[in-house]
């Protein structure tokens, strides 16, 4: 009765693989250049907040690029790393909210339905990776930017909060093509925004279920670890620590 | 002083006393009503505006999405445990002082509740969706999720409000039959109803005295998970500096103190504005001290406890939280708080001459409650403030709309209570009479 | 209504005594002239607490109390537990039903039943006394205790018991004739 209800939504008739989507993130590949970013306000219809919301922190990134400076002028180094949501296996924003905007899908993503939200924000306080964001004032797009939103991508209103979905209308794309030709998505099939733009590739997305993706390979690497990894979140995105120090 | 005879005698004076307020108002009571009202206007505009334009008018921004509607809700249901506290606890133990103190203290439960719930609905992103919160078999198939804590808020809040209101409500038949029977106008059919036929034969006072007595203990139960929840919306939750096991009893104890001196307050306004000298008397305010003063030094207690853990502990999520109270960011009203809300009630209220001065404890009163309201967000801007990954850091003060609805929801607040002494006395008639009869046959006994 | 006709011309004899007085002695007089206890009422402006008219009010209060608060935990099952497994989506870890979460919502939710029945029960209990005849007496409002005894067929006792009633200290005693509408209800 459960699975039922849950898959309810998959579209497809055909028989279901199960996945377990996840990300790799190589920290010695990131060069810091936010083109993931970029490409994620592109894909996602990620509301523009303008030069005075952005000073206030109101800036809506879905992925960000923190830096962390270590030394002293002029020694000094930065370090970045990318966050972005960590579609933890056990998530601390799911069970606060009280309406089920946020929940835990069966291939492990960390799903936010827009429309059930009424926007306590009580997620976006226990994300230990402040990876959520609020919607403050509803969406605006001079003209002509309004034409270029992405129609697989519902524009959120003002009031509900909103996060990285792993692409999730890509994924979706991705496992029907997979279903029609009825085979299972391969490795590569799908990327999602940032990972398809990064230039070194730094961002490795893929198939934790399949033992032969990049991803199940790299997260056993001696460099892999989790953000925050001591909070017991288990993070679907694992780090690779740099090489270089 | 009002002079006190004793017996049948007094019984009249008290009927007369007790009830002027509702039958004589004064341009002065209709001049505070409509600068309350002009106040409330303000914050109903400011509310319109954010609703119409958006969340954004507050300060908030990630990481910290909650701010001063919530830090007023937690202060709110604070002074809402004034009422339960008073009435139920010394209802409980039988204090004989209670009794003048009991209603005007229920009442002030009941108001603050009400504010509660604004500052609910102020908080949320999409208030015109509120009703997603309310568990009913609906179109979306969808039942809220009893795991969230705001549910067990909720939860509470309705058992709360709709206990205190019953609360409140029981002790006042009797005077709703007196002023059935006393006031003329447009109350007296209302009066009717609210009595349920009321007419004090012994049958009936067993019954409602049974009834207060049961209920009695449950509503101090339902007080103290109340704010125990409220405590746990933060302590279960994993942001430093809120995951803290201390939260539940020190939110009661906290809420006891706001209410405690929320009382004290409106005992000593109640009481000049309607000359209740011969009621609400110094042996009052003197037990209402000594009450403040064990709560002053409970809470202080548990403060301590919580920041030395912290300190000594010296876990740098938690430390980054404790030095920005201390020293950084947030330190002048954190010294501003612990001097409100411990040093001066404890410098003051030791003075057995100090707790005998209403005007000095009704001052404290205040200044608690100025003291408990920073508090409120102290404890939810630093520690939000104060992610683990320190690229998020941040600061947040209240927008001017956020003041502006928190003033005219306080605004509001006095409105409701002085409309609500239109309706009803603000001490317990029956409660008095049956006070002073007890005390005239123990004095001849 | 259980109004019969012969009973219209019915006498009731009121005393009106200061609060301070102890009636308990007087109840016991008027019972020795043979009045029942179910002939007189008591009333007044504040419970006197140690009158017993009728023995002590046998009303299970409590046990409705008891009885509202076990259907308050069925609800609050209802709502944590049950609704959880109607519609089963995962949150973080946490199972579909939480025994804490259960606990939590079922100690609300008897709370607020117990207390709602507690109300309903007296309040039902309490419309049931309305005796209109008694309900406006104006001088209890003002202080004086009234005790009112209702002479049924014996109205020759009249006078005999407002004599008994004014020796007790009644300040104030009256013989009423009370009209058809009056209902012998209450205690």
């Amino acid at each position: 009765m459960s699975q039922d209800n849950q898959e309810a939504h998959e579209p497809s008739k055909q028989p279901t693989w199960s996945y377990k989507w996840e990300m790799v993130v190589d920290l010695d590949r990131c060069s810091g250049c936010e083109a993931c970013v970029v490409a994620c306000h592109a894909e996602n219809n990620i509301r523009i907040s303008g030069e005075e919301e952005a000073a206030q922190g109101r800036a809506i990134n879905w992925i960000r690029i923190e830096r962390y400076w270590e030394g002293e002028y002029p020694n000094v180094k930065v370090k970045f790393l990318p966050v972005m949501c960590q579609h933890c296996d056990e998530a601390p924003c799911e069970p606060v909210c009280p309406v089920y905007a946020s929940y835990h899908t069966p291939e492990g993503l960390n799903a936010q339905v827009y429309n059930r939200c009424v926007g306590v924000r009580y997620c976006g306080n226990n994300c230990p990776y402040v990876a959520r964001q609020f919607n403050w004032f509803d969406p605006h797009w001079e003209e002509p930017l309004a034409e270029q939103l992405n129609p697989d991508v519902s524009v959120r209103s003002g009031g509900v909060m909103e996060k990285c979905t792993f692409c999730v209308q890509r994924i979706r794309r991705g496992k029907e093509t997979a279903a029609k030709e009825g085979r299972r998505v391969r490795d590569g099939d799908i990327t999602p925004a940032c990972v398809q733009s990064c230039p070194t590739s730094a961002l490795i997305f893929g198939d934790r279920n399949d033992p032969d993706s990049r991803v199940s390979h790299l997260k056993k690497s001696e460099r892999g670890f989790h953000l925050l990894e001591s909070l017991g979140t288990h993070p679907s995105v694992t780090y690779l620590r740099r090489l270089s120090e | 002083m009002t002079k006190r005879p004793v017996g049948w005698e007094e019984i009249p004076v008290i009927n007369r006393n007790l009830l002027s307020p509702l039958q004589t108002t004064t341009w002065r009571y209709f001049l505070w009503v409509g600068v309350l009202g002009c106040f409330v206007a303000a914050g109903a505009g400011a509310w319109t505006y954010q609703i119409q334009t958006g969340i954004g008018q507050t300060d908030l921004h990630p990481p910290i999405f909650w701010g001063s509607y919530i830090g007023s809700f937690v202060f709110w249901i604070g002074v809402s445990h004034s009422g339960t506290f008073i009435s139920g606890v010394l209802r409980l133990t039988n204090a004989e002082w209670r009794r003048p103190v009991t209603r005007m203290a229920e009442l002030m439960t009941i108001v603050a509740l009400i504010v509660t719930a604004l500052f609910v609905f102020y908080h949320l992103g999409r208030v015109w969706r509120f009703y997603y919160l309310i568990p009913y078999p609906n179109q979306r198939e969808l039942w809220p999720n009893f795991r969230s804590p705001l549910m067990w808020d909720a939860t509470a809040i309705f058992t709360y409000a709709t206990a205190s209101t019953i609360y409140i409500y029981l002790p006042l038949i009797p005077d709703f039959a007196l002023m059935r029977d006393r006031i003329q106008g447009w109350r007296k059919p209302i009066y009717r109803w609210l009595a349920v036929g009321w007419h004090g034969s012994q049958a009936q006072w067993q019954t409602l005295e049974t009834a207060i007595r049961i209920i009695t203990p449950l509503i101090v139960m339902v007080m103290i998970s109340v704010h125990s929840i409220v405590g746990w919306d933060f302590g279960v939750s994993l942001v430093p500096g809120w995951h803290s096991t201390i939260f539940a009893p020190y939110f009661v104890v906290g809420a006891v103190h706001s209410g405690l001196g929320m009382a004290v307050a409106g005992l000593y306004i109640l009481r000049q504005t309607y000359r209740l000298d011969g009621y609400i008397q110094e042996k009052h305010f003197e037990k209402l001290a000594q009450l403040l003063m064990v709560t002053t030094l409970v809470l202080a207690y548990l403060y301590f406890a919580e920041q030395l853990t912290v300190w000594y502990g010296n876990v740098p999520d938690h430390m980054a939280v404790q030095n920005s109270l201390l020293t950084e960011m947030y330190a002048v009203p954190f010294w501003v708080m612990v001097g409100c809300i411990y040093l001066l009630p404890l410098l003051t209220l030791v003075w057995p001459r100090f707790r005998r001065w209403p005007f000095g404890l009704m001052v404290i009163g205040l200044i608690i409650n100025v003291g408990m309201y920073i508090e409120r967000m102290l404890i939810i801007v630093p520690s939000l403030g104060h992610p683990r990954l320190s690229f998020q850091w941040s600061e947040y003060f209240p927008s001017l709309i956020e003041f502006t609805i928190m003033i005219g929801t306080l605004a509001f607040a006095l409105l409701l209570y002085s409309l609500a002494l239109k309706f009803v006395p603000a001490i317990s008639i029956w409660e008095e009479k049956a006070g002073r009869i007890h005390e005239y046959k123990t004095r001849e006994e | 209504m259980n109004t019969r006709p012969e009973r219209n011309d019915e006498q009731v004899v009121v005393g009106l005594f200061d609060p301070t007085i102890p009636l308990s002695p007087v109840l016991d007089q008027l019972r020795c002239e043979g009045i029942p206890d179910y002939r007189m009422t008591v009333i007044s402006p504040f419970p006197l607490g140690n009158i017993l008219i009728n023995g002590p009010v046998r009303f299970p209060l409590h046990r409705i109390t008891i009885i509202s608060g076990l259907f308050g935990i069925g609800i609050g099952v209802c709502l944590s537990a049950g609704t959880a497994l109607l519609y089963p989506l995962a949150t973080g870890g946490k199972p579909i039903v939480s025994i804490p979460v259960v606990g939590i919502i079922s100690f609300e939710t008897m709370m607020l039943m117990a207390i709602i029945g507690t109300f309903m029960a007296m309040m039902i209990r309490i419309g049931f006394m309305q005796q209109s005849d008694l309900s406006h007496f104006p001088r209890t409002v003002e202080g004086a205790v009234g005790l009112s005894i209702h002479l049924g067929d014996e109205t020759a006792k009249a006078q005999a018991i407002s004599s008994l009633l004014q020796k007790a200290g009644a300040a104030d005693v009256e013989i009423r004739t009370v009209g058809s509408h009056f209902r012998n209800g209450g205690t």
